[in-house]
């Protein structure tokens, strides 16, 4: 086991025994990547919150008992995550989807220029035209790194089935961002 | 298959592949990492397809991440919702206060009716059943005896019904009773007209 997954190992055994701080380390450490998860298969900010909040939540709840593995906790936060985001896409329960992203809080810094923002708004905006399915196969895929068939057991398909999604997913993003491809092609040529 | 054949074919095996995977060799499939290892350095529009999905997966890379103001607003509610409940399986002894529920009245309440079947007896119920028959038993022997009608007299002549005379002493209707408060109002009614 390494050392984040070993931590993370004694953070959920204190965070069982009720220990705040403990359960706030684990908060600290992994909220980013589940609310972005979440995000990106939801589409709607306030949805994604929501179910982010339930998945740290479980965690609290059933801290004690919870075997993490080697990989530490990260794989059985992105599959309660995935999961939730799953049955709320299934059972309708979605709030009005936004299709423009919203105005970020976040001033720009030396780091994410105005065009670089710019950008990541048409990446959001393609990614969020995508069909549900479409879009929950890519974030877990490309995203979350999980294999071809992780993706189907969380989605409750087969392996070709995601194989599909993946595949019109990516046709329909290519089609999207073709200006931004473009420009990329002719920035960094094939050798 | 000629030359030719094989490369369409490799292209668009490759096609299919790069939509599926992306650009990421190592997401590929071992097989398919040979096959197209020699595919990609030999053929330049298999070369340029792989360019294109790593564009892809660049711009994909580029998707906003949640902002930190946001995710530490989150972080607050999370930290907040999560002291309202206990962990499961969590003992108040080694809980820390600030994760004591505040107001315990209600679950006080609720553990009080978890634990009073346990304390009180199964039969808890016995005293009321034993009132109940005491009250059967004497209810049958006073009326074997006789007296309910005296009870009922006495009850006749209190309410003015019947006097206390020897000679209007006898039964005495018990609807009469019931009817006693009708009476006196049409009485009334009648003195007022």
């Amino acid at each position: 086991m390494g050392a984040v997954a070993s931590d993370d190992a004694a953070l959920v055994a204190a965070a069982a025994k009720g220990d705040a701080d403990a359960f706030r380390t684990l908060v600290d450490r992994h909220l980013s990547s589940v609310l972005a998860v979440a995000r990106r298969m939801l589409r709607d900010d306030a949805e994604a919150e929501d179910v982010a909040q339930e998945t740290l939540l479980r965690l609290w709840r059933s801290a004690d008992g919870l075997d993490v593995g080697a990989m530490g906790l990260r794989p059985w936060l992105r599959r309660v995550v995935s999961n939730l985001c799953v049955d709320r896409m299934r059972s309708g329960k979605r709030l009005t989807v936004v299709e423009e992203l919203p105005e970020r809080a976040e001033p720009a810094t030396q780091h994410t220029s105005l065009e670089a923002q710019d950008a990541s708004r048409r990446v959001d905006a393609a990614l969020k035209a995508l069909p549900d399915r479409q879009r929950t196969a890519l974030t877990l895929f490309h995203y979350e790194g999980l294999s071809q068939v992780e993706v189907g057991q969380i989605m409750g398909i087969s392996d070709e089935a995601v194989e599909s999604l993946l595949a019109r997913a990516r046709r329909s993003l290519k089609a999207a961002l073709r200006e931004e491809l473009q420009e990329l092609l002719s920035d960094n040529p094939p050798e | 298959m000629t030359k030719n054949n094989k490369q369409v074919a490799d292209r668009e095996a490759l096609e299919r592949l790069l939509e599926i995977y992306g650009a990421d060799r190592t997401r590929w499939p071992a097989r398919e990492r040979l096959r197209f290892a020699s595919v990609i350095s030999d053929d330049d529009a298999a070369s340029h397809m792989l360019a294109e999905a790593q564009a892809l997966d660049t711009l994909l890379d580029r998707a906003s991440r949640p902002s930190d103001a946001a995710v530490e607003a989150l972080k607050d509610r999370i930290m907040a919702a999560a002291m309202r409940e206990p962990p499961a399986k969590v003992s108040v002894a080694t809980r820390p206060a600030a994760s004591i529920r505040p107001a315990a009245s209600v679950t006080s309440i609720w553990s009080r009716r978890r634990v009073l079947p346990a304390i009180a007896p199964r039969f808890a119920e016995w005293p009321a059943a034993a009132v109940l028959a005491a009250s059967l038993v004497v209810g049958v022997m006073l009326g074997s005896a006789g007296t309910f009608d005296a009870t009922m007299s006495q009850m006749a002549q209190v309410a003015g019904l019947q006097s206390a005379a020897p000679d209007s002493a006898g039964t005495v209707d018990s609807a009469q009773l019931a009817l006693g408060d009708e009476i006196d109002s049409q009485y009334q009614y009648e003195d007022l007209l």
